[in-house]
């Protein structure tokens, strides 16, 4: 699953000119939420520099979310009802951990559906012989 | 780097006098600038923090931004309100309290105090605006409640009044009695929250 996000996404050592970037960079937004979903939904609660440091480890350093685009996301998502917070004390301060709540499970299962549908079509356009793992 | 309690009160300071006023949005920036230090490999904490400062410079300048603009997409807090039980007993409590005036009428009872909700909720204006510019650790939530109340109290002065002339007195007054509850809500849930916010944070610290 994992492996087809670099194809919607930046990689971090990539020599394209700025403008390149920035529409790379509108394809990767579009996923952004998607994909802090899946990591919640995988580890049950989690806090904002965890899920930076996440998304580094699964994509082997490919993918760098930003706390500019992780944050403003996550409080997006909770004022829609999508997580809930829960705060913690930890290592002599306040954390903030969100995780789904049960519109937010559902609405990751659709969009994750979305998510695999728009790959799998983006595929077929670009590269009608390549084969989707799912 | 494992960071000391005085370490971390002092990255708290910097984002205090950086203008993170609000503690429920500051919480969450001092905890990632936070992990963002204790990965540094300097062995001196001040290097280490003037350099994630330096290079969060940007994530601190955006998120300072989006503070005012959370604070207006956030659901309009209608429900902080009208669900609390205290609504309901400001409301009896009016309905009795104006009942028992002692006016020739009905009528003259009305225009003497359609207005009144406007006057009750007028000195809450100047507690929410001491707390919004001198309080270090203030939340979202609380100043939400000051929104919610005056854009009700806004609808009443604008849409609510003239139906009140227009409808028979009984009505009038239910009316009335309501914008007054609300009006009284604006002190009470100040008050309610800030304490039930400080509670919060205070037992987690």
């Amino acid at each position: 699953m994992y492996k087809n996000f670099r194809y919607i996404c930046i990689p971090k050592t990539h020599k394209y000119i700025n403008q390149e970037m920035k529409k790379q960079q509108q394809l990767y937004k579009g996923s952004l939420n998607t994909i802090i979903m899946k990591l919640l939904e995988q580890n049950g609660k989690m806090y904002g520099y965890e899920i930076t440091q996440k998304v580094k480890e699964i994509t082997q350093g490919e993918m760098n979310i930003t706390e500019g685009a992780l944050y403003p996301a996550l409080h997006k998502m909770e004022a829609e009802g999508f997580l809930d917070v829960e705060m913690d004390r930890v290592d002599g301060r306040i954390r903030k951990y969100y995780k789904l709540t049960e519109n937010g499970v559902k609405e990751t299962a659709s969009r994750l559906e979305e998510l695999e549908n728009f790959i799998r079509n983006m595929q077929t356009i670009v590269n009608p012989n390549f084969k989707t793992a799912f | 780097m494992k960071l000391t309690d005085e370490q971390i009160q002092q990255t708290d300071q910097r984002l205090i006098d950086y203008g993170f006023r609000f503690i429920d949005v500051r919480t969450e920036v001092l905890d990632h600038l936070l992990c963002l230090i204790e990965t540094k490999e300097h062995s001196n904490f001040q290097q280490a923090a003037d350099l994630v400062f330096a290079e969060q410079e940007t994530y601190l300048k955006e998120q300072k931004k989006t503070i005012l603009l959370r604070f207006i997409s956030s659901k309009l807090g209608l429900k902080d309100v009208f669900i609390n039980p205290m609504f309901v007993i400001f409301w009896i409590a009016f309905y009795v309290l104006y009942s028992l005036l002692p006016f020739d009428s009905k009528d003259v009872l009305i225009q003497e105090t359609f207005m009144l909700p406007m006057s009750i909720s007028f000195f809450s204006f100047f507690i929410y605006g001491f707390y919004f510019f001198k309080s270090k650790n203030k939340s979202l939530q609380t100043v939400r409640v000051l929104f919610a109340s005056s854009t009700i109290l806004t609808l009443y002065l604008y849409f609510i009044i003239p139906l009140v002339k227009k409808l028979n007195n009984e009505w009038s007054v239910v009316f009335i009695s309501a914008a007054s509850s609300v009006a009284l809500m604006m002190y009470y849930l100040f008050f309610y929250y800030k304490n039930k916010n400080e509670k919060k944070f205070k037992s987690i610290r």
